[in-house]
């Protein structure tokens, strides 16, 4: 039997100050060009064999046993936000503008070290381990792009593992739910035209700001008006771009967002109202209009058998006691999109930042986790892991 | 003897279409008229005239000095352009992407320089003198008090300033040349409206600016038309810009900057407009928990045309049209820093007629596609020559 909470544990000072390294180095979709050049050099050094340049920036390593068995495909994201960190520590971002406000610094840790805690086990490994250090996942387009370059083939893999790092729950709880627990996302872009001119004649133009602005305030309407009650939908509009000076009637306005459902028929029909609204708004107020939407990432479900198998292992680290079954968001993820071909199982693993007196989460300018979670999310991880490729050290 | 100004004018006709059209395709913002201001010095220093450059940073100065004693008539015209791209589809559209002259300051100093070029050949007839101030950064950047400030109302005092706009509301051959106030105040103000951000799926952990934005550009909009006496008239208010601080389809901003411009014909008007920007700003954010921060900048005083000047100029603007084309009704809400000059100085600013149906010369000022009649460059030069030469040539 292994302890994985020891070995785990015993990896603490590297996994925090790894972690560390990353998280003041963050790097935006597709550009994480050190952060995958570290990943492969350690993967290297653990004497995986590593493939570079898979999806843009990718990495992936094979993890190859002593005797044949199932592949087990472990996924870690790698790339940051587009964000300005505002916390105070000594690990903060060295880039402006960009961070690690999503916690994929300590995914990224945590497949290396279970890359490295699981390697010491190579000669009792039954199969292979598939280590997939996926970029893009934010803008969404890595997982895709990885796909595109054949990670799901030779070998195929048999199940695939993920962890999120989630911190509005605390240390020790998971959330290991049944099907869909993380919602379906598309992009919208919104264009509304209407006449440039003068800002000191508006009479002789037609503004697309107003227009735009009784847009964002009637699409929030839909969520509380035409949806479900019993369905979740969101709509959130989240970039507005307009006009280039203070005298200016600009000629055109753009809003970019976001739609998550975990249903593909309730995003129809959001996407469905938001053309008509977005429609007939403009059309009241004279301007021209445009709404094109993206279909970005499925909803992210966990196969029952896998998400069951995951649980009965899951409990020896967390207890019964922290097993939370209903744990769903609305955030997005494009691991669904490896999660629909192979079967898999995608888990919480709670970090919330301890005697924090204001929540700040996913996304926000101080965002950060519990690191207590990283030796946890590498004991959690590895043993899922070692569930379908080391049955016997599983064992008691 | 009368100098026939619309013969001397016409005679230059190519030259000024030329001219405005070089100026036309090399446009340069604010404070960096270089090329611009280099032209117009070099065009002066060939006439004769004492030059002087670098007045308010990009302005020149040049001194036209009659044969004889008398009053100094200061002529003033702009030099910048616009951050518009361009849509006309003419072969002197603007070669500079993002910038345009939209609003006719091509125009102005081409006209100048042709009543330049026109009294210097008349200088020995002339009693008194003209000053020829070529201004930069009139769109909202201060050109005027920059100028101001380094000397152009001294030394020598002018006895009146004299001034144009071509006019995209009057039709060509019809011009403005009302006394009192023409053009409005403008004040200038900036709104950040601060939020929580946070993940774009989790809007309920998040403080949302944008939907906040939208409600409050739908309230801002809303004082014109419920705050304001309608007896005290000519108020206008246009949001401009609106800018969200981060630009990821699923991050909350933390906040959206919104900028634009109100407009109005006297002080008391200006500051009950101010008055109802910051307490519905302050309201609409407190209500869903946002905080505005309001910046408002007063930019400019109203145009005032002195009615004994006015009343002048149009006398000897009958020596080159006929008084049916005298309009002296036209006001505009768009707003000038040329007030700035005769608020010390007495003056008449009028506004020439450039719009004309047939040449689908049609769109307003600022917009992509605005442009003028370019029959209106002679009969310009000739007006303003007309109108000098009232205070300059003045047979005794």
């Amino acid at each position: 039997m292994i302890d994985f909470k020891a070995e785990a544990e015993s990896l603490r000072e590297e996994l925090i100050a790894r972690r560390r390294d990353f998280h003041m180095h963050p790097e935006l979709a597709f550009e994480e060009f050190r952060t995958a050049g570290i990943v492969a050099e350690e993967l290297n050094k653990l004497g995986l064999e590593v493939q570079t340049g898979v999806g843009k920036t990718g990495v992936v390593a094979i993890l190859e046993g002593a005797q044949d068995g199932p592949t087990v495909l472990v996924r870690a994201d790698m790339d940051a936000l587009p964000i300005v960190e505002e916390n105070a520590v000594e690990y903060a971002s060295q880039s402006a503008g960009k961070m690690h406000a999503c916690g994929h610094d300590g995914h990224t840790t945590i497949g290396l070290g279970v890359a490295k805690l699981l390697s010491r086990h190579r000669d009792q490994l039954a199969g292979r381990i598939k280590f997939v250090f996926q970029p893009a996942e934010e803008v969404v387009g890595g997982a895709k792009a990885m796909i595109a370059d054949g990670v799901l083939q030779d070998p195929r893999p048999d199940v695939t593992l993920g962890l999120h790092l989630w911190n509005s729950m605390p240390i020790g709880k998971l959330g290991v739910g049944d099907g869909p627990v993380m919602a379906g996302s598309s992009i919208f872009t919104i264009k509304l035209v209407g006449k440039g001119g003068h800002a000191a004649l508006p009479n002789m133009s037609v503004d697309p700001v107003v227009c735009a602005s009784h847009v964002v305030t009637a699409l929030q309407s839909i969520v509380s008006r035409n949806i479900d009650p019993l369905e979740s939908a969101v709509i959130s509009v989240t970039r507005v771009q307009a006009g280039t000076a203070y005298n200016i009637i600009p000629q055109d306005a753009e809003l970019w967002g976001t739609i998550r459902t975990f249903k593909i028929e309730v995003r129809d029909q959001v996407e469905r109202r938001m053309r008509e609204v977005v429609a007939g708004i403009a059309s009241a107020m004279g301007c021209s209009s445009s709404v094109e939407i993206v279909h970005n990432t499925l909803p992210v479900s966990n196969d029952p058998t896998v998400s069951e198998r995951g649980r009965s292992v899951l409990r020896k680290l967390v207890g019964d006691e922290g097993l939370v079954t209903d744990e769903r968001t609305m955030g997005a993820e494009d691991v669904g999109l490896f999660m629909d071909d192979i079967p898999g199982l995608y888990f919480f693993v709670g970090a919330a930042v301890p005697d924090q007196t204001e929540y700040f989460g996913h996304h926000h300018p101080r965002f950060d986790f519990d690191e207590n979670a990283l030796p946890l999310g590498v004991a959690l991880l590895a043993s899922a892991v070692a569930d379908y490729v080391l049955p016997a050290a599983v064992e008691a | 003897m009368a100098i026939d100004f619309r013969i001397l004018a016409d005679e230059l006709r190519d030259e000024l279409v030329n001219r405005r059209r070089d100026f036309h395709m090399y446009p340069e913002l604010g404070f960096e008229e270089v090329r611009t201001s280099g032209i117009v010095a070099d065009e002066l220093r060939n006439l004769g005239l004492t030059v002087q450059t670098q007045v308010g940073r990009t302005g020149v100065v040049a001194m036209l000095d009659g044969q004889y004693d008398g009053p100094t008539v200061l002529v003033r015209a702009d030099m910048d352009a616009l951050p518009i791209q361009e849509l006309n589809n003419v072969d002197y559209v603007s070669r500079v992407a993002g910038k345009m002259h939209a609003c006719g300051h091509d125009a102005h100093m081409t006209i100048a320089l042709g009543v330049a070029k026109i009294l210097t050949r008349l200088r020995s007839e002339m009693r008194g003198r003209v000053k020829f101030v070529f201004q930069p950064g009139e769109e909202g950047h201060g050109g005027a008090l920059e100028m101001i400030k380094d000397g152009v109302l001294k030394n020598p005092v002018p006895d009146v300033v004299l001034g144009l706009h071509v006019w995209a509301e009057l039709p060509v051959g019809t011009i403005g040349v009302a006394s009192g106030a023409v053009m409005s105040g403008s004040s200038v103000f900036k709104i950040v409206v601060e939020g929580k951000g946070g993940h774009a799926a989790m809007p309920y952990t998040t403080v949302d600016p944008v939907v906040c934005t939208g409600e409050l550009i739908l309230a801002l909009n809303t004082i014109v038309g419920r705050k304001m006496n309608a007896m005290d008239g000519a108020v206008v208010l246009s949001v401009t810009s609106v800018r969200t601080s981060s630009d990821a389809f699923n991050v909350i901003p933390q906040s959206v900057e919104i900028r634009g411009t109100f407009r109005t014909f006297n002080a008391y008007t200006s500051e009950i407009m101010e008055q109802h920007i910051q307490s519905v700003s302050t309201a609409v954010c407190a209500s869903v928990g946002c905080v505005a921060r309001v910046t408002i900048k007063h930019l400019n005083i109203p145009v005032v045309n002195d009615v004994k000047v006015a009343k002048r100029v149009r006398k000897a603007m009958k020596q080159v049209v006929k008084s049916s084309a005298l309009d002296q009704t036209a006001r505009t809400m768009a707003s000038e820093d040329v007030s700035f000059l005769l608020e010390q100085i007495p003056g008449m600013y009028f506004f020439v007629g450039t719009a004309n149906k047939e040449k689908d010369i049609v769109f307003g000022h600022h917009h992509p596609r605005f442009n003028i009649d370019e029959d209106m460059l002679p009969l310009s030069v000739a007006l303003m020559c007309a109108s000098v030469a009232e205070y300059v040539m003045q047979v005794k």
